[in-house]
């Protein structure tokens, strides 16, 4: 398990590196002049020269690369171009709001997909199957951002019981945490469907079976926990991947957590806010990849003792 | 019930919805309606009259509209996937055919990719470069190569050690046609799947784009930007969010249908 680890982590430092340049490249390359964007087309020559120096972008660029990897191994991100704050301020200010709401969504996802995904595999091929399986691909083909006003009109315009937008108290948390599980509850039914499928066909169900234990419990006991394996793993990268959902999610919501900081940093050209939020949102989702995979190795020793990794 | 249409009858759902959007999206060229004719008399008016899905917050016809955006939806998501399916199984295929230091590079780099999770960096992107259509198909193509090359490398490693492509190597046969002649057709058929399926994830990036202001544009007409309008004015006019969602649903969830039923019958393993 050790050399496993180990393994990994090698990995993962390189993988860290080439996801923080790329964000720097990203901002960096990209047409369009942040000066100019920060000024307007009428500034004067000598502002120009003098924010752009302030910036450090008069310099070459692998210098100012040199520069941004000096100051982020010294745990800075930058300075907001907007409100002269720290990003990593600014950062660890929103980040409880989106951790809320990950957190809610994903409690809606689990509590959806396994009652769904268990009555769909031990009804194969008949019709409950087939509505959870046309429930999950609806479920994954709806947008988010449409899903969000819709819940919107319906709970919050016609039948008026939750708020529209805002975060106040746990029943404008509802809303958005539905609007953001609903992709990953279709995702996880399915899965969990077809982890149930494979083990109910192993010989130990079969036993079971035999020496005469209940349905119910085969399921519950013997199935569900060989089957959760896969699920587990998919849940904590799917953990990750809704960090992204709730850029979309809380634009709709005004929820304001990691997502709207993005947007906001977007529409005024906040640079240095932008770089802060790609870089945490993928190092966030690496980090959780990272605990996937090494949770898969530890409860499966075929992972570990394959030839590590890949 | 001949043979022919037995086999062809799971598709009957999604060549329904096929046809129905196909008559949808050239409704605009038949109807006479010019898309961007702004009406201050009929601002936001319920589906009625000659305007049967209503008229929207400059008092364009919702309908003709909703017709041009799934246009556009389509053509993004077709000019990703060929774009993204051509570098991405180019890329996979070298990767796992040569092996060694140039699998080992590709595959790094493939993984730096792999760690912007979902629309993260094409949000980045799209925002950075500007609008415009150019520039979302850029910014999508840039996030979902990542997903054939990984596909198209599995499978050539697997096929490397195969007697057929060893025959073809000892017979003297070039690189590039062992991978084009022999190894393409063997893995082709996950790599349609992930087409499909590749198609409805760009769709709906596209929309998520345009819905948060930095995709494709006022006034070219996308679902997205739609949804966006609709969504600021859902409180007084529901029409104007409902019809585009509706439309955007139904393309996407038409394509992943497409992708599940074509993985069954390729049997594919997910």
């Amino acid at each position: 398990m050790l050399r496993y680890v180990t393994h990994r982590l090698l990995h993962f430092i390189p993988t860290a590196l080439g996801v923080v340049t790329l964000t720097f490249l990203l901002i960096h390359l990209v047409p369009g002049d942040p000066v100019e964007v920060i000024l307007g087309e009428q500034a004067l020559p000598a502002d120009r020269a003098a924010l752009s120096q302030q910036l450090g972008l008069d310099l070459p660029l692998w210098e100012q690369y040199a520069r941004f990897m000096m100051h982020l191994a010294q745990g800075d991100v930058g300075t907001s171009l907007f409100s002269q704050r720290p990003v990593a301020d600014m950062l660890w200010g929103r980040l409880p709001a989106t951790a809320e709401l990950a957190a809610a969504a994903l409690c809606v996802a689990l509590l959806i997909a396994f009652p769904l995904g268990i009555w769909a595999a031990v009804n194969r091929n008949r019709w409950p199957d087939h509505m959870a399986m046309g429930v999950s691909l609806v479920g994954f083909s709806m947008p988010n951002f449409w899903m969000g006003p819709m819940l919107i009109i319906l709970f919050a315009l016609w039948l008026g019981w939750l708020p529209v937008s805002g975060r106040e108290g746990w029943s404008s948390l509802v809303l958005p945490a539905v609007t953001l599980g609903t992709g990953m509850a279709a995702i996880t039914t399915r899965l969990l469907r077809s982890a149930l499928l494979e083990v109910l066909h192993a010989d130990f169900i079969r036993t079971a079976k035999a020496k005469g234990v209940p349905q119910k419990g085969i399921i519950l006991k013997h199935a569900l926990r060989n089957a959760l394996l896969p699920v587990i793993t998919v849940v904590f990268l799917q953990a990750g991947a809704l960090l992204t959902g709730a850029i979309l999610t809380e634009a709709v919501f005004s929820w304001p957590g990691l997502g709207s900081l993005m947007i906001d940093g977007l529409n005024r050209r906040d640079y240095p806010v932008v770089q802060g939020c790609v870089m945490f949102i993928a190092l966030t989702y690496m980090v959780m990849t990272l605990l996937s995979d090494l949770l898969y190795a530890w409860a499966d020793p075929r992972i570990r003792f394959g030839g590590g990794g890949r | 019930m001949s043979a022919a249409m037995r086999r062809l009858r799971p598709y009957r759902l999604i060549a329904g919805l096929a046809a129905m959007f196909g008559v949808l999206m050239f409704w605009p060229l038949v109807n006479g309606i010019n898309p961007s004719a702004i009406d201050l008399y009929s601002l936001m008016q319920p589906p009625q009259g000659a305007n049967w899905l209503g008229t929207d917050e400059l008092g364009r016809d919702v309908l003709t509209r909703l017709g041009l955006g799934m246009r556009l939806s389509v053509f993004v998501g077709l000019a990703v996937v060929c774009v993204c399916a051509t570098v991405g199984t180019a890329i996979g295929m070298v990767s796992g055919y040569m092996g060694g230091w140039v699998d080992n590079l590709l595959m790094r780099l493939t993984d730096v990719f792999l760690s912007f999770p979902g629309i993260l960096m094409a949000i980045a992107f799209a925002a950075l470069a500007g609008p415009g259509v150019g520039n979302v198909v850029l910014a999508l193509c840039l996030m979902g190569w990542v997903g054939f090359a990984r596909l198209a490398r599995a499978q050539s490693l697997s096929l490397r050690e195969a007697d057929f492509v060893r025959a073809a190597e000892l017979s003297g046969i070039g690189f590039w046609r062992i991978l084009a002649v022999y190894i393409l057709p063997n893995i082709a058929a996950p790599l349609i799947v992930e087409c499909s399926f590749s198609m409805a994830g760009a769709m709906l990036a596209e929309a998520g784009l345009s819905f948060l202001g930095i995709g494709v544009q006022p006034p070219s007409p996308s679902l997205g930007a739609m949804l966006r309008e609709g969504a600021r004015y859902m409180l007084v006019a529901p029409h104007m969010v409902m019809a585009p969602g509706f439309a955007l649903m139904g393309l996407v969830l038409m394509m992943n249908a497409l992708g599940d039923k074509l993985r069954d019958r390729m049997d594919v393993r997910a």
